[in-house]
């Protein structure tokens, strides 16, 4: 387990180094200066450059910016003065993560509860209908969900809330629409793991010896077709914070997603790069325990790395 | 090449999902070949005195607000779709699968190597580069393939990886080589053919993605510029008048989940027929 650790924190390390690196040097290629515009002479945008240190010779800056990553220092937005990415970043989080976080749940209670009644339904027409809705789930991508949600429930209807998360009714369509990708997912994983466990010796051992069939799913089969629903949290993690990139725009929600998005329209480059570095940690640290708790769950996973 | 034709009609009249899945595919790819070829518009042909029209015979979805023909618009989008949705399984395909060989048939150091790289360009969402490279290069479906190729392979490359070293082991492989095959033609005459199913299942899963994410990139703001216009700029520009003029919107939405479902649809049933689930739902 301990070998396994290692190997996974060294590679979570590595990947993390890489996309600092990556980044860093895209953000610093893309073309024109960020203090161009407006009014600004020559002189005066060289001399901005010169103060934020964007004269230097590109591996001297390169340095500096890992020097400050070690200490937790993002550096400074270049549109938003007086403001650190840290800052930006302590604002938006919690908005964004509690959305993720009960997209995530719903999205992994719905999937498990569908995907066990497509696989044990008798009745074709069950299956067939949460087939078709899987399918749907997949194909329909996040932000133009959110958008006819926000088009139908909010404008149309004016049922719920639209803008912003005041008020509790307004983590509805937001979540609905980022949830709605994963619990397909997770349906068709489940549905697909329990099939194949439903083949396997054990159930038939546990069905002979007289236990009853709700214990047997519950009790033992679901115990292993899990493990590729836990599998996918990590991917869900990455794909939510980039699903909020969207959503969040749409229902104006104050979290990481539009601030990207923002920064982005505004060219801050600062920005873009910090955020960027901080979904990375986080999707990279939420794979990293996913796959841990799968390999203290699955001795299998240990043995197969060694 | 006629015997082909037929038995690939046969594997898809067998199987409900694939064949609805290629039939609305292949309608999405005529009308977006041909409708902007004999469109009396163009895409960025602009019309003052036509602005924000409903439906009629001369502009079957209405027009913009700038009197731009929806309906070529919405094709013309959807052609850059497949454009990039093509491109890079092609790229993807041939990288992931290259990878995946080598890796699985030499296996030991190099393998180990090979997929740490694959784990690494892996570990983070896949969006997050392709933004940063759209706005270092320039905004054109060049750099969306592009980006989307950066990472969309190690999928594949892992499928690829798993089934050769499945396939190495069996008999008919020691036979080749004992019989004096060169390692490639082994890896293409051999090892690669029985690997197939799988990695058409990987493929057809690939071709959405990779439309779902042009059409994301677009509509946050970094895809295709202007005067391109892909679905997802469409939506984008067509949200500001979200309230007025919902069908603006809404055409761009109905062409591209359309064009997603039916690459969904054709997935599920290459999976099926390739993991030899007979019973159909």
């Amino acid at each position: 387990m301990l070998r396994y650790t290692c190997k996974r924190l060294a590679t979570g390390l590595l990947a993390l180094y890489v996309l600092v690196t990556a980044a860093f040097f895209l953000t610093r290629m893309m073309p024109g200066s960020p203090f161009q515009g407006g009014d600004a002479t020559e002189a005066v945008t060289a001399a901005v450059e010169e103060a934020y240190g964007l004269k230097e010779p590109l591996w001297r800056q390169y340095g500096t910016y890992l020097g400050n990553l070690l200490k937790g220092d993002l550096g400074i937005s270049y549109k938003k003065p007086g403001v650190t990415v840290r800052q930006v970043i302590g604002r938006g989080w919690p908005a964004t993560a509690l959305v993720g976080f009960l997209a995530v749940v719903t999205a992994a209670l719905f999937g498990t509860l569908l995907g066990i009644w497509q696989a044990l339904s008798k009745r074709r027409t069950v299956r067939g209908s949460i087939f078709l809705g899987t399918l749907l789930g997949a194909g329909i991508p996040n932000f133009v969900l959110a958008l006819l949600l926000a088009l139908g429930f909010g404008v149309k209807l004016k049922l719920l809330p639209i803008a912003g998360l005041t008020e509790p009714a307004g983590y509805i369509l937001p979540v609905f629409s980022l949830a709605v990708y994963p619990t397909a997912v997770i349906t068709k994983t489940m549905c697909h793991a329990l099939e194949d466990e439903l083949e396997k010796e054990y159930v038939k051992m546990a069905r002979a010896k007289g236990l009853k069939w709700r214990r047997t799913v519950v009790g033992h089969m679901l115990k292993n077709a899990w493990i590729p629903v836990l599998n996918y949290i990590g991917p869900a993690a990455a794909f939510l914070l980039t699903g909020s990139f969207a959503v969040e725009s749409i229902f104006t929600i104050p979290g990481l997603g539009r601030e990207f998005v923002n920064s982005i329209a505004n060219r801050d480059y600062t920005l873009i790069l910090g955020l960027t570095v901080f979904m990375g940690v986080v999707v990279i640290g939420v794979n990293l325990v996913t796959d841990l708790l799968c390999a203290w769950l699955n001795p299998a996973v240990r043995r197969a790395c060694r | 090449m006629r015997r082909w034709i037929r038995k690939g009609w046969a594997w898809c009249l067998g199987n409900p999902l694939l064949a609805s899945g290629t039939f609305l595919f292949a309608l999405c790819l005529l009308l977006a070949v041909l409708v902007p070829v004999c469109a009396p518009y163009s895409y960025a042909e602009q019309n003052a005195g036509f602005r924000n029209a409903g439906s009629s015979v001369s502009h079957l979805f209405g027009t913009d607000k700038f009197g731009r023909d929806i309906f070529v618009r919405v094709w013309y989008g959807a052609g850059i779709s497949l454009l990039v949705g093509m491109g890079s399984c092609l790229i993807c395909g041939v990288t992931g699968t290259l990878w995946g060989s080598v890796a699985g048939y030499r296996g030991g150091r190099l393998d180990m190597l090979l997929m740490r790289i694959a784990d690494v360009i892996d570990a983070v969402p896949s969006l997050l580069y392709v933004i940063l490279i759209m706005l270092a290069f320039e905004a054109n479906a060049g750099s969306v393939v592009l980006g989307i190729c950066i990472s969309g392979w190690t999928g594949l490359a892992r499928v690829v990886r798993g089934e050769i070293q499945r396939l190495k082991m069996q008999e008919f492989c020691t036979a080749a080589r004992l019989a004096g095959a060169r390692t490639g033609r082994i890896l293409c005459a051999h090892l690669l053919p029985n690997a197939a199913g799988p990695i058409i299942v990987n493929l057809t899963f690939l071709a959405p993605k990779a439309i779902f994410t042009e059409a994301f990139l677009s509509f946050v703001g970094v895809g295709i510029a202007a005067p391109a216009a892909s679905l997802g700029t469409l939506i984008q520009d067509a949200r500001s008048q979200m309230l007025l003029y919902p069908s603006q919107m809404l055409y761009p939405i109905l062409v591209l989940c359309v064009l997603l479902l039916s690459l969904h649809l054709i997935g599920e049933g290459v999976e099926r027929r390739v993991a030899g689930r007979k019973k159909t739902r």
